[in-house]
């Protein structure tokens, strides 16, 4: 079966290989690959060029990665949108941070090195390098301690606090505003 | 492992390295502490054993973190006065109703002193366990 795709500046369209959905190593996982020229769709060690046209004739670039599909979806023929091709756009770091347990811990990251527990609700995130600007967005959520369905509030600690290579941050408690631990507040880093 | 310096406020800052980081502590060091600050690399076991004063912990050369029980004292008043505000409301409530009713408000006044004087119990305190012991609930 040919592969089916477009070429779109943002979001390119790879066809994909029902015969080859069904060889995959790991059901429903899709690799792409890049040689900074062309992208390629590889599955069980098959390795496809996609389209003939460069990732710079397309105005983006690209890395390794892979897609996952969600559970209980099955991989057959037909297109698949990467949403964000760019990897140079997009969401630069993120990371789940349980700080409510006698030793905080890291639950899972991108991009982040540490995070800095400076006090009740009070912490860094540092990130693996530097951002190319200080000029970013980020957002995070805070599950309450108690389970009760309430999300903290999160907020900037300072302005100067936030630079190319972190940002510091205190999750605040809906009641009475003050410092409050949680056992899991996801923050992501967009620019 | 965790690394742990004194923060400008005071404190103990504790730096905890991602899973998936590939650098080393002593690199994640040098990135995130900040210039010219003192720090140690300590087991995680040698965190206190729960975060219940974590605005009183104080670094410590030699032992690493200990809790200042004076800062514990003050972060104790801090809470029960947070904590006391809404049972107030309620018992401002309750001493209305009694007088628009006629009834005797003695019980609704001696439990109004009781949750003022709370805080003076931790003036009474010598550990940093009895001052968890402090409750607003009565009994």
């Amino acid at each position: 079966m040919a592969n089916n795709y477009t070429h779109h500046p943002i979001c390119p369209r790879i066809g994909l290989d029902a015969n080859l959905a069904a060889a995959s190593a790991v059901p429903n996982e899709i690799l792409w690959t890049t040689d900074t020229s062309f992208l390629y769709v590889e599955q069980d060690g098959d390795k496809k060029k996609v389209g003939p046209t460069t990732l710079a004739d397309l105005g983006v670039t690209a890395t390794a990665g892979e897609i996952n599909i969600l559970d209980g979806v099955t991989a057959t023929a037909g297109d698949i949108n990467i949403a964000c091709v760019d990897s140079t756009a997009g969401i630069k770091a993120w990371v789940i941070y349980n700080h409510a347990t006698a030793s905080p811990s890291v639950i899972a990251s991108k991009n982040v090195s540490s995070v800095t527990d400076n006090s009740t609700g009070n912490f860094t995130v540092n990130f693996d390098g530097s951002l190319s600007t200080s000029d970013y967005c980020w957002f995070a959520s805070s599950r309450d301690v108690n389970d009760t369905g309430t999300a903290n509030p999160c907020a900037p600690k300072l302005s100067d606090s936030k630079t190319k290579n972190a940002f510091q941050l205190q999750v605040e408690s809906t009641a009475d505003g003050t410092n409050v631990d949680s056992p899991e507040t996801c923050v992501m880093v967009f620019l | 492992m965790k690394i742990i310096y004194q923060n400008d406020s005071g404190g103990v800052s504790v730096i905890i390295p991602a899973p998936t980081c590939r650098l080393s502590l002593e690199q994640i060091s040098e990135k995130c502490v900040p210039a010219g600050k003192e720090y140690r690399i300590i087991e995680d076991h040698a965190l206190p054993k729960d975060r219940v004063f974590r605005d009183a912990w104080e670094y410590d050369e030699k032992e690493g973190i200990t809790i200042s029980f004076s800062k514990a004292q003050e972060l104790t008043r801090e809470k029960l006065r947070r904590e006391r505000i809404p049972l107030l409301q309620q018992q401002d409530c309750l001493f209305l109703m009694a007088l628009e009713k006629g009834e005797d408000p003695k019980e609704i006044i001696a439990e109004k002193q009781r949750l003022r004087d709370i805080t003076a119990q931790v003036d009474l305190c010598s550990t940093l366990e009895e001052l968890k012991q402090i409750k607003l609930s009565k009994g």
